[in-house]
């Protein structure tokens, strides 16, 4: 109790002093105008403080969502913390949102891998008056503000349609997920899943299997899976490192063109590998937009502004077609 | 009608001669420390092997050995850091730093051996500081490299800011995808690492030194072993190699992935007590490592093989290595060997 007392003390300081080294580095730089319009605001009212609680501060699309979020905190007036475990960890990522509610900031920003494992902190900060925007992964309407992602059902969807276009209607498909208690990627999982069934008889799901986001991990998986099943001929990735991964393995199997992969995410070796046709494509989700808007909403709010209880920021399948297009 | 009974007892003693030096030998084979999970893991084997032949193909058994050796390689360290009554729980991040220095490095035009030196460097350096703080400051070394896990995984995202090093030169990816007559460039290293160790440790005053102080650390430093010293070293093997497990993963993966090695130190260690060294010091073999680090490997590998759902994998994977140890266990009791 004393201990974290202790904790608790350490982190406001340290956060002050953060703000306050901020607010001298941005004084200065200012020009006469813009000094002008934030000594207007500042006068006004102190800025926003905003907590992102980010599932995996390691992975890099999340830094695109980090950077949006920035962007907009710094177009609206908002200081962003940049918070978040190193690995998958449901339990720190609750132990942080209670942090931040615990430094009474104006808004949480968070992305509930388990929603029901968050509910309980949810309800705390709602007592609290605090508003929560979820990024990516949804939790129950009442829980929370408003959520900006990527519409899992539309996502599995368009993967489905996308990846029966490309095979004519026919493949043998092998899923690789992060783990099966990932619930975003359960749903996607569901909707690719009902969406073959409906309209697709000769696409069949052979083998779903997990890689913890581990990408050594995913490239044994991805080899045994080609050893076990040859009839295998698709390969759909729900988490970003497969795809890289069932590109390494596909070509020193000397299986590229015969087996296609639809990847997730747009990091630089998926692109790369795009590029050089092993992977034939990669639904990207924009992080960035979730950010962005999710400080823009949480700013809204407390301006008293009505804000959409859900928002889908949109999925764009990148090919070879439209690789050096697509971010513009 | 005598002469016939000498005729047959004849062939009956030789036989029972035979069956006598068989019986000897199938003791002393049975008394052999790690042939008890030596056995599970050949009985897994064929169990998988026979019902999914594909298991049995060279592709595979070379994946196998391959996503083998990066845990091996750490293991073999870990073996002596559990021989000298240590733990080191900082591998995991160690891994991925090695692997992320060396790829900076060597992508910012630094010499191909000079970067790998820089990374495995990093891991001697980080064990040198896990050691100094178990032996001067008598910090158990469970919090000790707990807290250098933390360290090293912050330094980590620091350096990389979560984005993976890519690409990296052909020349450094022929470290962890290269291979020798057809075997791995990873196989082999580990292979030549483990035998060396083997040797340090049965053959060697160090190897000695290591079982002496997990033996008991009071009676090592009276037969005049500097047990501090020895403390030390073994942080510095596992640092050493667990940075060049980054470095080969990195090279494996043709990119250094900032979240390599997550959860390793468990699944390190695992492979160490599995094959039979003593959680509390003083007892352990780099083939009973190498048992144990296979087994786990064999297992992964086979749940896949043999199509069995994701759902009921862990539940599986978790029984066989109860059931693989307890009957290890029970053996060595029976035999008077723990």
């Amino acid at each position: 109790m004393l201990f974290s007392m202790i904790l608790s003390g350490c982190g406001s300081e340290s956060v002050d002093t953060i703000k306050s080294d901020k607010n001298v580095k941005a004084d200065a730089e200012q020009t006469k105008k813009e000094e002008l319009k934030s000594e207007e605001k500042e006068i006004e009212k102190e800025p926003l403080e905003i907590t992102f609680v980010s599932p995996l501060i390691g992975l890099p699309v999340w830094l695109d969502a980090k950077y949006g979020a920035e962007a907009a905190g710094e177009e609206f007036g908002a200081n962003i913390s940049w918070v978040g475990p190193d690995t998958i960890d449901i339990n720190a990522q609750v132990q942080l949102v209670e942090a931040a509610i615990a430094q009474k900031v104006d808004g949480i920003i968070s992305c509930p891998l388990n929603p029901t494992a968050f509910e309980p902190v949810y309800k705390k900060a709602q007592e609290a008056g605090i508003p929560i925007v979820n990024t990516a992964v949804d939790s129950k309407e009442d829980t929370r503000l408003a959520y900006i992602g990527t519409d899992e059902v539309n996502f599995g969807k368009k993967a489905a349609e996308a990846l029966a276009k490309k095979m004519n209607g026919k493949a043998n498909i092998a899923v690789i997920q992060t783990s099966l208690d990932s619930g975003n990627q359960n749903k996607e999982y569901e909707s690719f899943k009902n969406t073959i069934e409906e309209k697709y008889p000769n696409m069949k799901i052979i083998v779903r299997e997990t890689d913890e986001s581990d990408m050594l991990k995913a490239v044994d998986k991805v080899n045994a899976i080609l050893n076990s099943y040859p009839e295998v001929n698709a390969i759909w990735c729900l988490e970003a490192v497969g795809g890289p991964a069932a590109a390494k393995v596909i070509e020193e199997k000397n299986l590229v063109g015969k087996i296609t992969i639809l990847a997730i995410d747009d990091m630089e070796d998926t692109i790369s590998y795009i590029k050089k046709g092993t992977i034939w494509g990669t639904m990207t989700q924009n992080f960035y937009k979730m950010g962005y808007e999710a400080v823009k909403m949480i700013v809204e709010s407390k301006q008293g502004k009505e804000v959409p209880s859900i928002s889908d920021s949109g999925t764009t399948l990148v090919t070879l077609e439209n690789v050096e297009t697509y971010k513009k | 009608m005598g002469d016939s009974i000498e005729v047959s007892n004849e062939p009956k003693n030789v036989e029972q001669k035979k069956t006598l030096i068989l019986l000897n030998l199938l003791n002393k084979v049975l008394s052999i420390k790690e042939i008890g999970i030596l056995l599970c893991l050949i009985l897994i084997v064929l169990i998988i092997g026979i019902s999914k032949p594909v298991f049995f193909s060279y592709d595979n058994i070379i994946n196998i050995l391959r996503s083998t050796s990066f845990i091996f390689i750490i293991g073999i360290a870990m073996t002596f850091v559990l021989i000298a009554g240590d733990l080191d729980l900082s591998v995991g991040p160690i891994l991925a730093l090695g692997g992320i220095i060396s790829s900076l490095c060597v992508t910012s035009g630094i010499p191909l051996s000079i970067s790998i030196i820089l990374g495995v460097m990093v891991g001697v350096v980080i064990g040198v500081i896990n050691g100094l703080l178990v032996v001067k400051c008598d910090i158990p070394a469970l919090i000790v490299t707990l807290g250098t896990m933390y360290i090293g995984r912050g330094l980590v995202l620091i350096i990389t800011k979560g984005a993976p090093i890519y690409p990296l030169p052909e020349s450094f990816n022929v470290i962890g995808q290269g291979e020798i007559l057809n075997i791995p460039n990873v196989v082999i290293i580990s292979v030549i690492a483990a035998v060396i160790a083997n040797i340090v440790l049965s053959k060697t005053r160090y190897g000695r030194a290591v079982y002496a102080v997990g033996g008991n650390k009071e009676t090592a430093r009276l037969s005049g072993i500097n047990v501090n010293l020895v403390e030390v070293s073994v942080y510095i093997l596992t640092g050493a190699a667990s940075a060049l497990s980054g470095i080969m993963m990195a090279g494996r993966l043709g990119s250094a992935q900032p979240s390599a090695g997550t959860g390793y130190e468990l699944l390190v260690i695992a492979a160490v007590i599995i094959g039979g060294t003593s959680l509390f010091g003083g007892s352990g073999t780099i083939v009973g490592t190498a048992i144990g680090a296979l087994l786990m490997s064999v297992i992964s590998n086979g749940m896949v093989i043999m199509k069995i759902s994701a759902y009921w994998q862990n539940l599986i994977v978790g029984i066989i290595i109860i059931l693989a140890v307890g009957i290890d266990r029970y053996r060595r009791k029976r035999r008077g060997l723990v």
